[in-house]
Formats: structure tokens, C-alpha cells, sequence
């Protein structure tokens, strides 16, 4: 995956500076950072809705953006598609209308995506003739990105897109998110202040605090790195996982499933045995022990290994790995009682109810 | 559980009819089809407004104008139908002051036809060159009355005396209407103009001086005896003494520019033998001495 | 065919009135657009040339008028030579004396249209590849129409009743040039009150028109075709 996006931004805004400076690769990045610290702005001075006081963008080799040679191309030249926070389709036009407008705006020549076949990935084939007053906020996430992917983009970018969703249909949108990254090998530029989505979705992840780039690397590297800093303070802690269920016990009001190699008791889900489906598990709701704890009601406790403890903010986050890796957070009192360290075995201790089924 | 079917790149591109052919290629409303909003819709309001704009711009060619002194209007509107009916024209006429009229036509009003009120405005169209030389003629005269609402005053007062004692008196404005200008030439001859300044109201022309009068806003205006004749709801005071102005004279001409001309000329010669005729003294005009 | 002189006065504002509507327009949405979304040098000046019609007397637009549209002024001139014909003492005058001095009353009306249009719909509509234009014709322009059509109706009410300029630049001909309101006026200078009260009548069932039919296209429409109105 060679280098697609060379990045080098600054721009004053009041209250912070924006200075981004990177080479970023193909796949899915994330422009991670607590809220208000230039990630949107970043997103509109690559996508030409804003210009930079000074730097260069560059796509796939092409300038689209160069203070020194004052090239500035506009927005609509750029072939780079933008899923805003907020859905913004077009109040007067159908979806069926929305999804055309950019795609009857691409010349034919470049056009490499079909419409329909959007439609039918994204499943809005019930939804076309509805006016986006009259479908709910999640099916209008969706018609946004079938709208965005429309018109052939280069690059899509994504502020935020699954802020204004509630828990149930995230993991939905990210599945799409996801289908439609490895079937259209589009890249994405992907904004967030959620930890979780970042690493499950995110090959590479910058970090902007106050509009400064503090870091760019691997998610989980650079999480690591920033643990101390007040950088972390705003962010949402959840473990985002994928779950095949096996069995039923409905009566009892839970399902079985098979995640991360160990069987986990979830609430009970309507869905046929051997069907994957995503849950949520916020870091705050795991309860760590260093023995193996008896008698409790949680039905769920799992052996880990800590692999790394970091303070962040005035929380401590504790990443324990299974296989894969997962994020508890305690309190630095816990951590001080409990002298907690690197490589120790632990429990995590986990309430069924405390498990959310995305669906 | 949803199979997420497989999204395929295209190694064609893909046009627009193979995606979607419910799409309907156009509804009425031009905001649904951005395509066609964007030349269209400002490209129609032009091409209309050019098109009224055009319509407007052009003159009736079968019309003749006629730019007439306001006094004359109640002898000559009957006599303009019947030169209509008989030789079957449209003759229309605009009524105005002298020299209100006389500024529009210098600005290039389409008027064929001047008749005013006095001399002075015809000499100005005449010094811009305005006048066909040929068809000029001077076929009416007037004379200037002190009138009153039919109800007051004495009519046994004298002039001046009923002037003093009026509160406000009615004038053709000197700057629009010859009736004013030999109104005022009568008050400064008088010896009275700076002392009733304050009293006197003016008038767009002498028939707005008559309205004055007749609707009790002034108790006195000085018109032309053809005006006070028009109305029963004023009365002649007095006669305002001919020495006392210069003589009122009717001039008529065509305009040179008209594009009526035959036309004008004909209602011109229509109209003197109206006057020869006498149709015009039952109005309270007069006829020139000398032709 | 009975009461001529109030139908052609009739006939004579409604086509004056509409001429200039069909003129303003276009320019209202252009310099509308100016105002509210580019970023040109020089907005001040512009948007105090336009609303001097407001300010100013109509009978002072008017004046300017007069000497622009006379056979040998600056636009006049040009317009001889494109129709043939002096542009002043006809109703085409009259329209756009009407045009001029409703001008600022469009743009405003139209400005606050175009502004209370969210500007993100804009930036999404620029993201999908519509350059500026195409983004006012295609989102802008439809989400605003209400105002749209509020701007036209102001435009064309004002058109109708105007004086000041309509006298200084056509005079007052009847037949050609005699709108209601200059009717009216030389109505109740002549002392004619009935004339002036049928005048009246006219010009109040016209208001009254004209004010329901702004209703009737601005009303929101119920569930049977369900709009987002702005």
C-alpha cells in the first residue's frame, strides 16, 4: 500500500493552529482526537471546501492544493467524495434523486461504480422514492454514503459518521463501512473520537490535539503513546467485537456465542445459530480481579494477560489481551490497591447486560 | 443473517441508462432536474422580459397624439370622436400644462401634434427645431377670470379688493402653465403679487387651478373664462381687465418627428374649421383677430 | 367595452409592472447571490448602489432614469439602435423605472432567502462535484423559492404602485402611459371623485389579488405532496 494522500496543512483558526504534516497510505486512516481539535477542519481543507493558509495537498500524485504554486483546484474538481456528520441530503430531492446528483455530475468516462449496485449493498432499495424527511437517521447515513461513493471517488472521507446513530445500528454501518472498503478498494480518510471504531476499523490512525498532529502510526501504537496526555480525555472507550453465535437458551434470557476463542454469555439475540453479529462492551463496565472470583452473579469471566497499563486522564486504561486486545478501565485507586503490572494474569469480569448486540 | 452482496468495480464505465431506468428524465418542476435549471430558466426570463421590453418600445403607428393645453379639454375631446368616427382614425390626446407638455416633447415624447397655451412654449420647440414649418397656426384666443365657488362672495366686489380678502387663492403654476404665468403677470401689474404671495396655491395646470375652487380648497383662483364656463360649481367673479396681461393666444403645430403626419395635418385643418365653424366660442374661446 | 380609460390604466400597470418583475429578477438573484456567497471585492459599494432606489425619491431615480434614457444618453442611445425606437414615454420606460426602484426590495427579500438556506447542503452539493453555479440552480435556488416568490410579489406590488419615477420618465399619456396610480392622481387633481373612487376600487381588488395568490403559492402543502419548506 504506496502513500496515496501527501498532507502538509496549516491554517490559523481562533483558539488553535491546524498543522497536519503526513503521507498517508491507502486503506482506512483515522483522524483521532477529542472534540473540537481540527479533525473536521483537517477533512474540509483536504476535500477544497476550505483552503489552507499555506502547504501542499497532493492525491495520487495530483496537486490539488499548493500555497507555493498557488494552485487551489475547487471542491468539485477534486473527485473526493465527503460523508459529513450530519446527513446532508438534500431536503428537496427523493433519494433516489440524491444519490444521482453526483453521479450525473461525473463525466461517464470515470465513472467506475453502478449506482444500483450500491443501492443494493446498502440495502435502500425500499427507500428510494421516500423524501429524507421521512426515513430514519440511520437509513440516511446510508443513503449519504451511497451518495458520496456515487460519483467514483478517489478518496472518500468521513467526519464522524456514525455520531448521531445510536449503539444498535453502528455496528451495521460498520459493516457496510467495511464491505464497501474491501469490495471498492477505496480509501478512507476516517474521523473519530471513538477509540473503539477507530481500532477496528483503522490501518493508521493521526492524532490531532488541538490542531496539532501528535502522533501517526499503527492505532494501537499510538494510544499507547499518548496514554498521559489530556488528549485521551474525551474519548469513549468501548471494545467493538465480532460474535458467532452457537446456542440459544432463551428461556434463561441469554444466547451463547463464540468470540476472540472463548465463549461468551450475551443477552439473549433473535438471530439464527451460526450467524455473526457485532457487540459492544464499554471498558468501564469490566471489572478486572487477580483471582478468579466465585459466586458472583456476572456470567462471564474471562482469563487475560495484561499487556499494557497507561494513565489517561483521570482514568486508568488497562489493555489485557486474550487474542485479541481488550480495554478496561479502572480507577488509579484500584490500580494502587490491587498493584497491578505488565505480563499479570487477570480476570475480566463481565455482566451480560453489560454486553450491547450491535445489530 | 444479511449477506452483504460483493460490490464489483466496473471495467467499463457505466452510463447513466444502463443504471437506472425508472429515473425519470425530467419532471415539470425545474428543481428536480439540476440539468436543466441551469441554462434554462434564466435563459426564459430574458428572452421575455427582451420580448415585452420590445413590445413596449414600439409605437402604435395607427394612433395620432396630440399634446394638448389642459384648457382645451371639454371642447375638444367631443370634437376628437367625431373626427374619429368620420375619418374613422384613432386621434388620442394628452392634457397637460403648456409647458410640462412642451419639456416632454423636447425629451422626445411621441407626440404629432402641440397645441398650447401661449406663445412661449411653442417658441421653445420651434428653437430646438421641433416644429414642421409648414402646418403652424394660431387658432384660438382666451381670456383670464377671478372665479369663486358658486356659493360666496359678492361678485359686486372690485378685483383688488377681492383678492385682499380672499384667504387663498388658486393659480395655474407659472413654471408648468402659461394660465399661470399670464395670472401672475395680471397680480404683479396690479401692484398686489408680493403681498398675496403667501395666500396663493399652485396648480399642475389650470384645470387642477379649477378643481381648487370648485372643491373649496381655495376661495379664489384665477382660470381662463373656457375653464370657469366648464364647471357649475364656480361662478365668474370678475373679468381680469386685458390690459393687465398680454394676450392669450392658441398656437398649433406638428411635430416635425411625428410619424403621423398626414394624419396631424388633417386634424389640424379639421380643427380650424371647427373654429371657423364657431364651434369653439359656446366654450368661452375666442377667435384671433388677424389669421 | 365600458370605463376605456380604467382598463387601458389597468392593462397598461399589469404589463409595466410585470416588465419590470421579468427584469429585476434576474438581477436580483445575481447580486442576491453576490452579497450573500461570493467573496468579491467591493460588496459595500455594491449593495449601497442597490439600495439607493430605496432611499432615494423616486422622483430623483426617476431623474437619473431620464437622463440615462434619453435618445442621446448613455443606454439610451443603445437601445435605439437595438429596437428602433425611443425607450422613454413608453411603458417599457415605466417597466423599468418599475424594475429600478423595486430592485432593492428583491434583493433583500432574496438575500435573506439564499442566507437562511443551511451552507453545508451547499458544501455537500460542492463535494459531489457542482461548481458554484450549478449549486445555486440546483440546491440553493429550490430551497429558497419561498422567498423566492415572496421577492417576486414585493417586486411586482411595488411596480404597481409606483409613481414618482413612472411620471419623470413617461409622463402621463393616457393610453400609454397612464398607470392606476397616475390616473388616480390626475382623477382627484382634475376633481373628477368618481373617476378617483373607481380607481380606488381598482387598485384595492388588485392588492387583494395579489396578496391571495402570494398565499396560495406559499402555502405549506399537507401530506398529500409532502415539501421541506424553508
Amino acid at each position: 500500500m504506496g502513500d496515496i494522500l501527501d498532507l502538509r496543512v496549516r491554517k490559523s483558526y481562533t483558539g488553535f493552529n491546524l498543522s497536519v504534516s503526513a503521507s498517508v497510505p491507502s486503506g482506512i486512516v483515522a483522524i483521532f482526537g477529542p472534540s473540537g481539535g481540527g479533525k473536521t477542519s483537517l477533512l474540509n481543507c483536504i476535500s477544497g471546501l476550505v483552503s489552507p493558509d499555506e502547504g501542499e495537498i497532493s492525491l495520487h500524485g495530483q496537486i490539488l492544493f499548493s500555497s507555493s504554486q498557488r494552485i487551489n483546484l475547487p471542491p468539485e474538481r477534486r473527485r473526493i467524495g465527503y460523508m459529513f456528520q450530519e446527513s446532508l441530503l438534500f431536503p428537496h430531492l427523493k433519494v433516489r434523486e440524491n444519490i444521482l446528483y453526483g453521479y450525473n455530475l461525473t463525466s461517464p468516462s470515470i465513472r467506475r461504480i453502478d449506482p444500483s449496485q450500491l443501492v443494493n449493498l446498502l440495502e435502500l432499495e425500499p427507500l428510494m422514492d421516500r423524501r429524507p424527511e421521512n426515513i430514519s437517521v440511520g437509513e440516511r447515513q446510508r443513503v449519504v454514503l451511497a451518495r458520496a461513493l456515487a460519483t467514483s471517488p478517489n478518496l472518500l472521507l468521513l467526519d464522524e459518521p456514525m455520531a448521531s446513530l445510536h449503539m444498535g445500528i453502528k455496528g451495521r454501518i460498520l459493516r457496510y463501512l467495511k464491505a464497501v472498503h474491501r469490495d471498492l478498494s477505496i480509501p478512507m480518510l476516517y474521523v473519530s473520537h471513538s477509540m473503539s471504531e477507530v481500532l477496528a476499523l483503522a490501518d493508521k490512525a493521526i492524532i490531532l490535539d488541538k490542531g496539532r498532529q501528535v502522533a501517526f502510526d499503527e492505532p494501537r501504537k499510538t494510544l499507547r503513546d499518548l496514554g498521559t496526555t489530556s488528549t485521551m480525555e474525551s474519548v469513549s472507550l468501548e471494545n467493538l467485537l465480532d460474535v458467532e453465535i452457537m446456542e440459544h437458551r432463551r428461556s434463561n434470557g441469554v444466547s451463547l456465542g463464540m468470540v476472540d476463542s472463548t465463549t461468551l454469555i450475551l443477552p439473549y439475540v433473535d438471530e439464527k445459530v451460526g450467524t455473526r453479529i457485532s457487540i459492544c462492551v464499554p471498558a468501564a463496565d469490566i471489572i478486572l480481579a487477580v483471582r478468579r472470583p466465585e459466586g458472583i452473579s456476572a456470567r462471564n469471566i474471562l482469563e487475560a494477560r495484561i499487556e499494557a497499563i497507561h494513565a489517561m486522564g483521570t482514568s486508568i486504561l488497562v489493555y489485557a489481551r486474550i487474542n485479541e486486545l481488550w480495554l478496561v478501565e479502572i480507577t488509579p485507586d484500584a490500580l494502587t490497591n490491587m498493584d497491578l503490572h505488565e505480563g499479570q494474569k487477570v480476570y475480566l469480569v463481565i455482566k451480560s447486560s453489560s454486553i450491547i448486540p450491535l445489530h | 443473517m444479511e449477506a452483504l452482496h460483493k460490490l464489483q468495480l466496473c471495467d467499463h464505465p457505466v452510463t447513466r441508462s444502463e443504471v437506472n431506468p425508472k429515473t425519470p428524465t425530467c419532471k415539470a418542476l425545474p428543481r428536480v432536474c439540476s440539468w436543466l435549471t441551469i441554462p434554462a430558466l434564466p435563459v426564459l426570463i430574458i428572452s421575455a422580459s427582451l420580448l415585452f421590453f420590445a413590445l413596449g418600445c414600439s409605437n402604435d403607428d395607427d394612433d395620432m397624439l396630440v399634446f394638448s393645453a389642459a384648457s382645451l379639454r371639454d371642447a375638444l375631446t367631443p370634437l376628437t370622436e367625431t373626427f374619429n368616427s368620420e375619418h374613422n382614425k384613432n386621434v388620442r390626446i394628452s392634457f397637460g400644462g403648456s409647458i410640462t407638455l412642451s419639456q416632454q416633447l423636447i425629451r422626445g415624447a411621441p407626440g404629432d401634434l402641440f397645441i398650447a397655451a401661449g406663445k412661449a412654449p411653442m417658441v421653445s420647440l420651434n428653437e430646438k427645431g421641433l416644429l414642421d414649418p409648414n402646418h403652424q397656426s394660431t387658432f384660438l384666443t382666451n381670456e383670464l377670470v377671478l372665479v369663486v365657488a358658486d356659493h360666496k362672495l359678492d361678485a359686486r366686489e372690485p378685483l383688488a379688493e377681492a383678492l385682499m380678502n380672499s384667504t387663498r387663492i388658486a393659480l395655474a403654476d407659472p413654471r408648468l402653465a402659461p394660465a399661470g404665468q399670464y395670472a401672475r403677470e395680471s397680480l404683479v401689474n396690479l401692484g398686489l403679487w408680493d403681498e398675496l404671495r403667501s395666500k396663493i396655491v399652485f396648480g399642475g395646470d389650470v384645470r387642477n387651478t379649477l378643481a381648487y375652487v370648485e372643491t373649496g380648497s381655495s376661495d379664489a383662483g384665477i382660470v381662463y373664462r373656457s375653464d370657469a364656463l366648464t364647471s357649475d360649481r364656480v361662478r365668474i367673479a370678475q373679468v381680469i381687465p386685458q390690459a393687465l396681461y398680454s394676450p392669450i393666444t392658441y398656437p398649433a403645430a406638428v411635430i416635425k418627428s411625428s410619424g403621423n403626419r398626414e394624419t396631424a395635418v388633417e386634424f389640424l385643418v379639421f380643427l380650424q374649421q371647427q373654429v371657423d365653424a364657431g364651434q369653439f366660442q359656446q366654450f368661452g374661446f375666442g377667435i384671433p383677430k388677424h389669421p | 367595452m365600458p370605463f376605456p380609460e380604467e382598463i387601458q390604466a389597468l392593462r397598461l400597470s399589469l404589463q409595466a409592472a410585470t416588465l419590470g418583475t421579468l427584469l429585476g429578477l434576474p438581477v436580483a438573484l445575481v447580486v442576491g447571490w453576490l452579497l450573500v456567497k461570493s467573496s468579491i471585492p467591493g460588496k459595500a459599494v455594491l449593495d449601497t448602489l442597490v439600495s439607493f432606489p430605496l432611499v432615494l425619491p423616486p422622483v430623483i431615480t426617476g431623474y437619473f432614469l431620464l437622463i440615462l434614457l434619453a435618445r442621446n444618453g448613455p443606454v439610451g442611445s443603445i437601445l435605439y439602435k437595438l429596437f428602433g425606437a425611443d425607450v422613454l414615454f413608453t411603458w417599457a420606460a415605466i417597466g423599468l423605472a418599475a424594475g429600478v426602484i423595486s430592485l432593492p426590495l428583491m434583493v433583500r427579500a432574496i438575500e435573506v432567502a439564499i442566507s437562511n438556506v443551511d451552507p453545508r447542503l451547499e458544501l455537500a452539493a460542492r463535494s459531489l462535484g457542482a461548481g458554484p453555479f450549478r449549486t445555486f440552480a440546483t440546491v440553493t435556488v429550490p430551497l429558497a423559492y419561498r422567498g423566492i416568490i415572496a421577492a417576486i410579489f414585493l417586486g411586482f406590488a411595488r411596480g404597481l404602485g409606483e409613481f414618482g419615477a413612472t411620471i419623470v420618465v413617461a409622463g402621463n399619456i393616457p393610453g400609454s402611459t397612464q398607470t392606476i396610480p397616475l390616473a388616480a392622481f390626475t382623477s382627484l387633481q382634475s376633481g373628477d371623485d368618481s373617476a378617483a373612487l373607481r380607481f380606488v376600487g381598482l387598485s384595492l381588488s388588485l392588492a387583494l389579488v395579489t396578496l391571495s395568490l402570494h398565499h396560495l403559492l406559499i402555502r405549506r402543502r399537507t401530506s398529500r405532496h409532502p415539501w421541506v419548506t424553508y
